[in-house]
């Protein structure tokens, strides 16, 4: 037994001497000797870590855990990041943007010069090598299979040049190398080149590249304290954004949402991932640091590259038919949804790719023309238009109504809430249901079969639980008008889409590009019909059970295109789009509300619209990093 | 009727049990003539305290709580009383059979019998409602009985034990009767009413059970009981937020039912007990 | 003493050996009725790290991850595998925390439910009884009735209630508590005063929600049997002959009537157990029901069959135990 339990026996025997519990120690989080304002205090939602001593984030299992408890922050590093929220580029561990030949066959990586493990072991191109040649040959590995599958072989040009030889052309082989949140973390070749069983090997202590390292951790798996590298300038993070200024970085889980405000109202939490809306009223009453990403409502963050959509199982009668899915989605109003579901928090995207800032830029602003000129046969002489371009300016409205300030001018509030969403039109869904059969009898719809039209909507449940809000309305809205809508949560809903095994299921996961740059590539590849499996064949690609001819060949189109054209990258995913409107295999939504609160009072500057450096999502995604560096101490103690 | 009117009129408990039930039976009775439906949202103003309008205030999701509950205590009952019978049936099977047969099978199945009273449940009952997460409430009533029998099947085991012993037992299979005819004419009569007592006590472990699975987010969230509406409460986080009746209401209300239950219990147990029904006939005598 | 064995000891080990063997057989089966895949679950997850991969790698990568989970092979030989694994407590690797053995997850949860289910079972067991003995010899006092009452008012809530009160009650409303957890966020587990003091403080609210509760039960029964002893004839007897009350209820009444509570005593643990699990789910204790959470929620197949069967086997060898010890303390057992 562990340590543990020579402990309970004398809580037990305490217990039993009637011995009462002491207040709450003041310095409680002054631990270790870190003094408090010192450290910068992080939310992570990884939960309780079960092998909190296990750091070989290359194992299938574990990468969920390390790298979302501080490590994509504090130790891991990869050659590229993006930056969601500028847009930008940013060269981490490379030097420059990979260098391709023209077939694509060989890509060459230049990597930074100065960069050193936290042991003190410089970071050359051998590390790199050795990573990539180690992975292929374990296949086990994260990635082992994609290196093993792909790669030649990986060539030393110099020191810090590396060029990969591909087995055959592929335009998006730098997508292994960058990260978000997480992608390929170098491996110390001084290290793991003695490692017999990587699987076995659980690389404690960790040693990394970026600029803090592991000081202790909860053998309990609450939290884990890292530590600023006193040589922090010969890192990749220290060189892009100059000196982190928290000597200490604390991630932990609170367990519950409640503990978690509660935490950050007492100064005890700096930074917290996600609340719902009401919590975060609570919490601005009861702590005057407290702030969000817009300094007022709507106070929550929008620019998440995920958007929360209903995913459609095209094979599964009658969503099979592309113009009863459009029937549900004119049986939707997404403006009474995002009121009533998130008080208005959350912007809406009509198109099937993110709506983030740069996104709507790129894609939803230059396809406003064809949006506005589409239309759909409804059975009658009229051509239906389905678009909203004002879907916006009518949910301000609303929210005016209920009392929020809203901006004044109608660009402003579509820069909030999106450049339009579809029409909530009962009468057109309902021609489009009698056009394909469906009969409504005693107030209810009815398939052409005979049988009532039943639908029922999964979401992801506890894990995300703001989605399964949206579902809700939007569920109650279809049963207004007839169809037998009902939600069901499930904590396995990403396997039942994989398996096919759903209906309607809201997930954002295959719409998520790396956002920032116009590259759609990552999300969009998973529409191609080599990914179509059949229902209860488990699917790798997006799980819609989607095929579409014209859609293959425009993404077979941009694989052949350098990656690094942005021009002809946009225009070929604006023709996916409009392929996507068409034939409509998810019903977009909104983009993931990201309510993230902070507190300012050890620590200020943090991310914001007004300041928008980077994106507010501390615990798992690379880039956030830079925050470490921007934010100020307030001097308080 | 008779022994309704002794219970009311011996037993305080008997009076708070049967108080407490003409409550939820007019709640139950009043979900019929609910002005909204169960599953409606956004049709009252959102995050009200309680006033005359909204008895028990409305929640953040635009429905009054008051409303709101009258279906959930509606549900939570249904889904006890299929709980509690079916479990009910296993346990009279296994019981009778064991106690008529005795010898090996009864050893033979009151081994299985205390190992489920044995075996923890929780985490078997989490795990089955995992997998079959957002099944009907009904259902969950159906596999929250396949573990809440063993209990009661031991009572009824030695009950049928003490019932075979007894001479018109013995009169009566003497006289030809099948067994099968003595157990269903002689002996479950002397049973009914203490299976009624059992029926309550299991019908509260029931709904304590959907509650524990129902907060946990293992029941369908959009059919109300009393354990979802603790669920929404917690997933709206009510206790930060203020909204303290959102919690206080249900809570309050699943105690009551609990207390009731068990003081029905108790009081039909204490009624079929012979010396506490001599102590009435002797209270009645000094009257 | 070999009838003694045959007549105790042999169904007794037979109990224990059924006990387990139910227990396994479900632990084994209701998984297989899932929908979820492992292979599929930790598929979904690498797709969420932003990695692509083309369909064959994905085929290889499949067949590398069934083999690592020992997942291959038809349902009874599986079966039997998880015997095998059963009997040696080893449950393979777990799926979500791989290569971690499960019970190395186990190992390092269960000392903490095992501290607060000992520890409330107890409590609340001795104090119970000995409130109901002493309520059933006074039955017709008053504060005897008004206890009565509050143990009826408290012995039907279910654990989930009483946590979620004592939670509201004593860590919201009035915050003498701490919300949850095992100890504060930062502080390393040492062998120090303070920080056996702060274990004490974080284990007081899940502990009192569970003691609380069982209290309840066992005053009940203990306060039945007491005044039913206290009817029978040698009580009136000694009281008449001028034996102190004291000495009535502690020498004889209490003596007869604790033997019937020790038997329900290990009846009760597996419930108990259930209640502990429940309340560190809602107190967030880092015990076995947190991490049956996690493993549910992330379709951690052999975290939940380890920890199902785990807690089986110790539930069914603690009773074992006590069963074995019980002649020790009857000796009207070992007579028979």
């Amino acid at each position: 037994m562990s340590k543990t339990l020579p402990l309970w026996l004398m809580v037990a025997a305490l217990a039993g001497c009637g011995g009462g519990g002491p207040k709450e120690a003041k310095s409680r989080l002054i631990a270790q000797g870190v003094p408090r304002e010192e450290t910068f205090i992080v939310q992570h939602v990884a939960g309780r870590i079960q092998d909190p001593d296990n750091f070989n984030k290359w194992i299938p299992s574990f990468f969920a855990d390390v790298g979302n408890v501080g490590g994509n922050i504090c130790l891991n590093d990869i050659l590229w990041e993006i930056n969601v929220a500028t847009g930008e580029w940013i060269n981490s561990l490379a030097a420059a943007k990979p260098v391709y030949n023209e077939d694509f066959s060989e890509m060459t990586v230049q990597l930074r010069d100065g960069i050193y493990w936290s042991d003190g072991v410089k970071f050359t191109a051998d590390d790199l090598i050795f990573t990539v040649g180690y992975l292929a040959k374990h296949t086990t590995l994260i990635m082992g299979t994609v290196f093993s599958s792909f790669l030649d072989r990986a060539e030393k040009v110099d020191e810090l040049t590396v060029k990969f030889h591909l087995k055959e052309g592929n335009s998006r082989f730098h997508a292994n190398f960058i990260g978000t949140w997480g992608a390929l973390n170098m491996m110390p070749k001084h290290i793991f080149e003695t490692v017999e069983d990587p699987l076995a090997f659980k690389f404690n202590p960790p040693v990394g590249l970026s600029w803090y390292t592991l000081k202790s951790y909860d053998p309990n798996g609450y939290w884990y304290l890292w530590q600023k590298r006193e040589d922090w300038q010969r890192t990749a993070a220290g060189m892009n954004y100059g000196e982190p200024k928290p000597n200490f970085v604390l991630t932990l889980w609170p367990g519950s949402p409640e503990k978690t405000v509660i935490m950050q109202m007492q100064h005890d939490l700096d930074h917290i991932f996600m609340i719902p809306p009401e919590s975060w009223t609570a919490l601005r009453k009861r702590n005057e640091y407290s702030t969000a990403w817009y300094p007022e409502y709507p106070w929550a963050f929008f620019d998440g590259p995920g958007l929360s959509s209903f995913y459609f199982n095209n094979d599964v009668y009658p969503l099979d038919n592309p113009e009863v899915r459009w029937a549900l989605v004119l049986a939707t109003d997404m403006v009474e949804g995002v009121s009533t579901a998130y008080d208005g928090m959350a912007r809406m995207g009509a198109l099937h790719t993110s709506a983030t800032t740069t996104y709507q830029e790129y894609y939803h602003k230059p396809l406003q023309a064809w949006l506005k000129a589409f239309t759909l046969d409804l059975g009658d002489s009229e051509p239906f238009a389905p678009f909203e371009p004002e879907a916006a300016v009518i949910l301000a409205e609303n929210l005016k109504k209920k009392g929020h300030p809203v901006p004044e001018t109608s660009e402003e509030m579509k820069r909030i809430w999106g450049s339009g969403w579809w029409k909530h039109s009962p009468e057109a869904s309902a021609k489009l249901l009698t056009k394909n059969g469906f009969e409504k009898r005693d107030g209810k719809w009815m398939q052409p079969d005979g049988n009532p039209f039943k639908v029922v909507i999964s979401t992801a449940g506890d894990i995300f639980p703001l989605e399964s809000r949206l579902a809700l309305v939007i569920a109650d809205q279809w049963r207004r008008l007839g169809i037998d809508a009902s939600v069901q949560p499930s904590e396995t809903l990403p396997d039942h889409i994989r398996l096919g095994n759903y209906q309607i299921g809201v997930a954002w996961g295959s719409m998520e590009p790396w956002g920032g740059i116009p590259d759609p590539f990552r999300a969009l590849q998973l529409f191609h019909s080599m990914y179509y499996s059949p229902i209860k064949q488990s699917s790798q690609g997006s799980g819609v059970r989607f095929k579409n001819a014209r859609v293959d060949a425009l993404i077979e189109e941009l694989r052949a295109t350098n990656p690094f054209d942005d021009e002809s990258t946009k225009r070929i995913y604006r023709e996916v789009l409009k392929e996507m409107v068409r034939v409509m295999p998810i019903m977009p939504g909104v983009c993931r509300i990201e309510l993230s609160p902070e507190d300012n009072y050890y620590w200020t500057n943090y991310p914001s619209a007004e300041n928008a450096y980077t994106v507010p999502i501390v615990h798992a995604w690379m880039q956030s990093k830079q925050m470490l560096a921007e934010i100020e101490p307030t001097g308080r103690k | 009727m008779d022994a309704l009117k002794k219970l009311l009129k011996h037993d305080i408990r008997f009076r708070w049990a049967f108080g407490i039930f003409s409550v939820i039976a007019l709640m139950v009775l009043l979900s019929f003539f609910s002005p909204y439906g169960a599953r409606e949202w956004n049709v009252v103003p959102a995050t009200q305290p309680p006033s005359l309008q909204h008895p028990f205030g409305t929640n953040s999701m635009g429905q009054d709580i008051f409303w709101k509950l009258t279906f959930a205590v509606r549900n939570s009952m249904i889904l006890a009383v299929i709980a509690a019978s079916v479990s009910r049936v296993i346990a009279i099977i296994v019981g009778l059979v064991a106690g008529y047969l005795g010898g090996i099978p009864d050893r033979i199945l009151m081994t299985v019998n205390d190992s489920f009273i044995i075996i923890p449940i929780l985490p078997i009952l989490i795990l089955l409602s995992t997998i079959l997460s957002g099944i009907p409430f009904y259902y969950l009533g159906c596999i929250i009985a396949l573990f809440g029998w063993s209990q009661d099947a031991r009572l009824i085991r030695s009950l049928t034990l003490s019932l075979r012993e007894r001479t018109f037992t013995h009169t009566a299979y003497y006289s030809g009767m099948g067994m099968m005819k003595i157990v269903l004419r002689e002996h479950l009569p002397y049973m009914v009413p203490i299976l009624m007592a059992t029926i309550m006590s299991n019908m509260l472990w029931a709904i304590g059970m959907e509650i524990t699975l129902a907060v946990i987010g293992l029941a369908k969230v959009e059919t109300p009981t009393l354990g979802v509406i603790m669920y929404w409460a917690s997933e709206y986080n009510s206790m930060l937020t203020g909204t303290w009746w959102w919690l206080f209401f249900p809570i309050s209300l699943s105690v009551l039912i609990f207390i009731g239950l068990y003081m029905f219990s108790t009081s039909l147990n204490r009624f079929l007990d012979p010396r506490t029904r001599l102590m009435m006939i002797s209270e009645r005598k000094s009257e | 003493m070999k009838q003694f064995l045959l007549i105790y000891l042999a169904p007794r080990l037979v109990q224990y050996v059924v006990v387990i063997f139910i227990g396994v057989t479900v632990a084994f089966f209701a998984p297989r009725f899932s929908p979820v895949d492992p292979v599929e679950s930790m598929m979904a997850k690498v797709e969420g790290l932003g990695m692509t991969m083309d369909p064959e790698s994905v085929a290889r990568m499949k067949e590398s991850l069934k083999d690592l989970y020992g997942l291959g092979g038809s349902l009874p030989e599986q079966y039997l595998a998880f015997w095998k694994r059963a009997v040696t407590l080893d449950f393979g690797p777990s799926l979500t925390s791989f290569p971690t053995p499960v019970s190395a997850l186990v190992k390092r949860s269960l000392p903490w439910t095992l501290g607060l289910l000992a520890t409330a079972l107890g409590i609340s067991w001795l104090l119970g009884s000995f409130l109901g003995g002493v309520a059933g010899y006074f039955e017709s006092r008053k504060w005897s009735k008004f206890l009565e009452a509050g143990a009826m008012m408290m012995y039907p809530i279910p654990y989930f209630i009483s946590a979620i009160a004592m939670q509201i009650l004593l860590a919201y409303v009035f915050p003498i508590f701490p919300v949850g957890g095992a100890y504060p966020f930062g502080t390393l587990p040492e062998f120090s005063l303070g920080f056996v003091l702060s274990i004490l403080q974080h284990a007081i609210l899940p502990g009192l929600s569970l003691v609380l509760i069982g209290m309840g039960w066992w005053f009940l029964s203990m306060k039945a049997m007491i005044s039913r002893v206290v009817a029978e004839d040698y009580v009136t007897f000694a009281q008449a002959g001028g034996v102190s009350s004291r000495k009535i209820l502690f020498s004889y009444a209490m003596r007869n009537a604790i033997l019937p509570q020790v038997t329900s005593l290990f009846m009760a643990i597996g419930s108990v157990f259930s209640g502990a699990i429940i309340t560190e789910v809602v107190f967030n204790y880092p015990g076995l029901g947190l991490l049956l959470r996690k493993a549910i929620a992330t379709g951690d197949y052999s975290v939940i069959m380890g920890v199902i069967v785990m807690s089986i086997v110790a539930i069914a060898s603690a009773v074992l135990i006590l069963d074995l010890i019980y002649p020790l303390i009857d000796p009207r057992i070992r007579r028979k």
